[in-house]
């Protein structure tokens, strides 16, 4: 009776470290996903000049289908005016722009250990610019 | 008295590993980062063309300018990821020629901060580096 008692406070505390592990690997794999799909999007604004609404539409669609989230919770931050290349007003185009996407929970079994739900929530943000590669007409 | 020992056997295996782990995917996502700004910071300065040289139908990649737009890159760029929220980024841009360049981005830890927080495991920087020429 006295090892059934302690199995059965053991075992919440040790399945927490499987579910922590899961977690993570969860985790790093929507961080890989988000960062190839705003590095894509990047690609595609430099060709056009900006994050176009066209550019903006599908990296949240992509993201929202990735990690099966929300359109709505995906915060895109970026001019939609083009910028060229050379531009004879202000030099060098460069475009900027910023994404943030909630990728979910960073301990498992919070409530064990009394964490509250809104400071275990993790947002991944980038933000940076790039260079415009189109040329002005 | 065994049943505990063997517990907290279990305990510390289980927490490193699931500190290894946790670090481990930090530190492939920063070198996927690195890689990223390092691809930002030559192809945009490759794009930094000699205005002289460009008149005379060459294309010349001006050191200067590539390195001070790789600096400004770094500025600007802010990802959210552990390791970057306890470290500093820095870019070396280098000509290989008139048309081809190549930008290093080194990831530098702060004082007291390691990529891996298991005391037989130790790394404090990262590199990754990125070469673009105009064709």
């Amino acid at each position: 009776m006295k090892q059934f008692i302690v199995m059965l406070a053991v075992l919440p505390l040790m399945l927490v470290f499987l579910l922590q592990f899961s977690l993570e690997q969860q985790n790093s794999v929507k961080i890989a996903a988000v960062s190839d799909i705003v590095y894509a999007a990047k690609e595609e604004a430099k060709q056009a000049g900006a994050f176009t609404a066209e550019i903006q539409a599908g990296m949240k669609r992509r993201i929202s289908e990735r990690l099966g989230i929300p359109e709505s919770e995906i915060v895109i931050e970026s001019e939609l005016s083009e910028v060229y290349r050379v531009d004879s007003e202000r030099g060098r185009g460069l475009i900027s722009y910023r994404v943030s996407v909630p990728i979910g929970s960073i301990v498992a079994g919070r409530s064990l250990f009394g964490i509250r739900e809104e400071d275990n929530r993790y947002v991944y943000t980038i933000r940076s610019i790039t260079a415009s590669e189109k040329l002005s007409p | 008295m065994r049943t505990f020992i063997i517990f907290l056997a279990f305990l510390l295996i289980f927490t490193s590993f699931t500190v290894y782990a946790a670090d481990m995917n930090d530190y492939m996502q920063l070198q996927a980062e690195l890689k990223a700004v390092a691809e930002e910071c030559a192809g945009g300065g490759a794009l930094q063309l000699a205005p002289e040289s460009f008149d005379e139908g060459r294309v010349i990649i001006s050191q200067r300018d590539a390195q001070l737009y790789a600096e400004k890159v770094l500025a600007e760029t802010f990802i959210s990821s552990p390791p970057l929220k306890h470290g500093s980024l820095s870019a070396s841009a280098v000509l290989l020629s008139d048309e081809s360049i190549e930008v290093t981005v080194t990831y530098t830890a702060d004082e007291g901060y390691d990529l891996f927080r298991l005391p037989f495991l130790s790394k404090k920087t990262a590199a990754r580096r990125a070469a673009y020429r105009w064709e």
